[in-house]
C-alpha cells in the first residue's frame, strides 16, 4: 500500500516537470518563428537554386533563365581546369591566420582600455567606431573606384604628396605623411610597414572592440566590489572575473573575425569568385567557386569552434 | 672671517623669500594633484599611495594609454581630416603644387556640387528612413531569436542554429541571383519587390538582412552569458515567457541591443550589395553617390576631389547619430549596476 502511494505521488510530481519541457519547446518555436519562416520560404530555396546553378548549364534565352543539369561539370573545371583557385584559397588562409589572431587580441585589449575611466573616453569611442564604417560597403568600393583615377592621374599633383591619395579613407595618405617627414627611404620604408599592418588590424577589429566593449559594460559593478572587498588584484579580477564573463563574446569575435576576413572583397579568392561572376557566361563556375569556398570556410569556423569551445563560460 | 659671520644674517631674509615662492607652487602643485584624486585624502596619504612602485607602474600605464589612444585616433582621422580639407578648396586650389594643407582661396564649391549631383537631401531623407526601418527591425528580430536560441531547448535547434550560422559564410555572391529571381516574383504570386524599400524591410522582418546571422549569434551568446538566476525570479513571481523577456531580460540587455541597432544602422547606410541588386534606381545615397562619377566629366583631380567632399557627406550623419548613442551607451552602464 504504502509503495503503491508513493510511486502515485512521484508520477504527479513529474507530470508538471512534462508540461513544462513542452511549453518551454512551445515558446523555444515561437520566439524562433521570423528565423524558421524566412529559412523555410526564402533563404533556403535560393540557396537550392544557387546550388542547382553550380550543377548546371546556364542559357539565357529571351524568355529568361534556362538551367540544366550539368553535373560535376563546373566543379570539375573550378578544380582542375581553372588553375589557381585552390592555391589563392590556401594562400590567403596563410595570411589570414595571424591577423585573426592579432585582431581578436588587439580587440581585446583595446575594449578594455576604453572601459576605463579617463578623460575624453566619449570622443575616443566615437573615434574608434569609425573604421566600422569606413571598412565596409560603399566607402571600400569608393576606394578601389579612385584608385582607378589614381591610376590615370599619372603625374598630376598626388605624386608629389598633395592632399589627394588613392584610397579614400585608407593609409595611403599617412604613408605620404610618414614619406614627407622622414626624408629617408629605408627607414620611412620599415615604418610604414609597421603603419600599414597596424591600420589594417585597427580597421578589421572595429566591430570586436564593440561587442567586447558592450559586454564589459554587461558585467554587473557588483562582482567587481565583491572582489574587491575580498581583496582580489587587478590580476586576478581580470582573469577570474572579467575573462569568464566575456568569454562567450570571444567565440563570436572569433568567428566573426573568420568571416569578414574571409569574405573581404579585397580578399583573394572573393576577387577570384567575383571576375567570374562579372561575366553571364561563366555564372555556373563562379557559383561552384563560391560553393567550394564556403564549404572551406564552413570547416575552418568548425576546426576554430571545437578549438575555442573549452575556454569559454556559460552560465547555464 | 668676521665680515663674513655678519654679512649672513643680512643674507638671510634673502634667501627666505626664493623658498617661500617655490613652497607656494608646491603648494599649489599638491593641491592640484589631490583634486584629482576621487577620494578626499592628506598630501601624507596621497604620497603613501602613490610614490612607490605600484604608483609608478600606474604612471607609466597612463602614459602608454595616452600614447596608444592618441596614436590611433590621429591615424583614424588623418585620412578625414585632408579630406575635410579638400572639400573646402576651390577648383585652383587643387591643381596648385604648393597648397598642402590651407587652402588659398578656399570656396564651397565641391560641397556644393557634391550636393546637388548626389540630391543629397531627398537621399538622405530616404536612407535615413530606410535604414531605420531597417535597423529596428532587425534588431527586433534579432534579439527575439537570439533569446529563443539561447534559453529555449526544442527539436531541431541545433540544425536550426548551424542553419543561421550557414546563412553568415555563405558569400552574398552565391545567393543574390536566385535572391533577386524569388523576389521579382514573390513566392510565384508575380508580385515585384525590386525598386522597393519592402525588399530589404520583408528580408530584415524574416530575419534574412544584411548580416543577420551575426546579429542572432550575437544577441544568444550575449543572453546565454547572463546569469539564470534573474529569470527564474521572475517566473517564481509569476511571470510568463513574454513578460520575462520584455521585462527583465530586455532592460537587461539595452546596452548590447544598442550595439546591434548601431551596426545594423550603419550597415544598411553603407551597403552595396543588397542596395545595388534589389533597389537599383531607388533615391538613396550608395546609388546617388554614383552619380559623381558620371557627371563631373573628364578632369580626373576633380572628380577625385568630388568624391571626397560626397563620401565624407555619406558618413557624417552616421557619426553624427554615433555620437548621440554614445550617451544612451553610458547610461546603460549606470543602470546596469541599479537593476541586478
Amino acid at each position: 500500500m504504502s509503495v503503491q502511494a508513493k510511486e502515485v505521488k512521484v508520477k504527479k510530481s513529474r507530470k508538471p516537470v512534462m508540461s513544462l519541457e513542452r511549453k518551454n519547446s512551445f515558446f523555444g518555436y515561437i520566439f524562433t518563428l521570423p528565423i524558421i519562416i524566412g529559412l523555410a520560404f526564402v533563404y533556403l530555396p535560393v540557396l537550392f537554386q544557387s546550388l542547382m546553378y553550380s550543377f548546371g548549364d546556364i542559357n539565357i534565352t529571351n524568355e529568361g533563365w534556362q538551367v540544366s543539369w550539368a553535373g560535376w561539370q563546373n566543379y570539375n573545371q573550378a578544380l582542375f581546369v581553372e588553375e589557381g583557385f585552390l592555391r589563392t584559397v590556401i594562400e590567403s588562409i596563410g595570411t589570414l591566420l595571424p591577423q585573426i589572431l592579432i585582431v581578436i587580441i588587439f580587440a581585446f585589449f583595446m575594449a578594455n582600455i576604453l572601459n576605463q575611466k579617463f578623460r575624453g573616453r566619449t570622443i575616443a569611442r566615437v573615434i574608434f567606431f569609425i573604421p566600422v564604417i569606413i571598412s565596409t560597403g560603399i566607402v571600400s568600393e569608393l576606394d578601389s573606384m579612385s584608385s582607378m583615377l589614381d591610376v590615370y592621374n599619372s603625374g598630376g599633383k598626388m605624386e608629389t604628396g598633395g592632399a589627394s591619395g588613392a584610397n579614400i579613407f585608407g593609409y595611403n595618405q599617412i604613408e605620404e605623411l610618414i614619406t614627407n617627414t622622414l626624408n629617408n627611404a629605408t627607414l620611412s620604408n620599415i615604418v610604414i610597414g609597421a603603419v600599414d599592418s597596424l591600420y589594417s588590424v585597427i580597421t578589421s577589429s572595429g566591430v570586436q572592440m564593440l561587442v567586447f566593449l558592450a559586454g564589459l559594460q554587461g558585467i554587473s559593478v557588483n562582482m567587481y566590489e565583491a572582489a574587491k572587498v575580498e581583496g582580489a588584484t587587478g590580476w586576478e579580477v581580470f582573469w577570474k572575473i572579467s575573462f569568464p564573463m566575456i568569454s562567450p563574446l570571444i567565440l563570436v569575435n572569433l568567428i566573426y573575425t573568420v568571416i569578414d576576413l574571409f569574405l573581404k572583397s579585397d580578399n583573394a579568392a572573393i576577387q577570384f569568385i567575383n571576375r567570374y561572376l562579372d561575366n553571364a557566361s561563366t555564372y555556373e563556375v563562379a557559383s561552384a567557386f563560391s560553393w567550394i569556398y564556403t564549404i572551406v570556410i564552413l570547416l575552418f569556423v568548425g576546426i576554430v569552434f571545437l578549438l575555442v569551445k573549452k575556454l569559454i563560460v556559460y552560465q547555464d | 672671517m668676521e665680515e663674513n659671520n655678519v654679512v649672513t644674517p643680512n643674507e638671510v631674509p634673502v634667501k627666505e623669500k626664493k623658498p617661500n615662492f617655490f613652497k607656494k607652487l608646491w603648494e599649489k602643485i599638491k593641491e592640484k594633484i589631490l583634486s584629482h584624486s576621487e577620494e578626499v585624502m592628506t598630501w601624507d596619504r596621497w604620497k603613501r599611495k602613490n610614490l612607490n612602485l605600484n604608483g609608478l607602474g600606474r604612471f607609466c600605464w597612463y602614459i602608454v594609454r595616452l600614447v596608444l589612444i592618441i596614436g590611433i585616433s590621429f591615424m583614424i582621422l588623418y585620412p578625414f581630416l585632408v579630406k575635410g580639407i579638400v572639400s573646402f578648396m576651390s577648383t585652383n586650389d587643387i591643381t596648385d603644387n604648393t597648397v598642402m594643407y590651407l587652402p588659398r582661396e578656399g570656396s564651397t564649391y565641391f560641397i556644393q556640387k557634391a550636393l546637388t549631383t548626389m540630391d543629397y537631401w531627398s537621399a538622405l531623407l530616404n536612407t535615413a528612413l530606410l535604414s531605420l526601418g531597417v535597423a529596428i527591425l532587425q534588431l527586433f528580430v534579432s534579439t527575439f531569436v537570439g533569446y529563443g536560441f539561447a534559453r529555449f531547448k526544442f527539436w531541431g535547434k541545433n540544425v536550426l542554429f548551424l542553419l543561421v550560422i550557414l546563412m553568415l559564410i555563405v558569400p552574398s555572391q552565391t545567393i543574390i541571383l536566385p535572391l533577386y529571381v524569388n523576389l521579382n516574383n514573390f513566392l510565384g504570386t508575380g508580385l515585384s519587390f525590386i525598386d522597393t524599400p519592402f525588399a530589404l524591410l520583408f528580408l530584415a522582418i524574416t530575419g534574412l538582412g544584411l548580416k543577420n546571422g551575426l546579429y542572432i549569434y550575437m544577441m544568444r551568446q550575449f543572453f546565454r552569458g547572463m546569469p539564470k538566476e534573474l529569470e527564474m525570479s521572475a517566473y517564481i513571481d509569476g511571470a510568463g515567457h513574454f513578460r520575462t523577456f520584455f521585462s527583465v531580460m530586455l532592460p537587461n540587455a539595452s546596452n548590447m541591443m544598442i550595439t546591434i541597432f548601431l551596426f545594423a544602422f550603419t550597415w544598411q547606410w553603407t551597403d552595396t550589395t543588397y542596395n545595388t541588386m534589389l533597389m537599383p534606381n531607388l533615391n538613396i545615397l550608395t546609388n546617388t553617390i554614383m552619380n559623381v562619377t558620371v557627371s563631373s566629366g573628364d578632369d580626373v583631380t576633380q572628380t577625385q576631389a568630388l568624391l571626397d567632399t560626397s563620401s565624407l557627406l555619406l558618413i557624417l550623419p552616421l557619426l553624427i547619430v554615433f555620437l548621440f548613442a554614445q550617451r544612451y551607451f553610458i547610461q546603460s552602464i549606470e543602470r546596469s549596476g541599479l537593476v541586478e
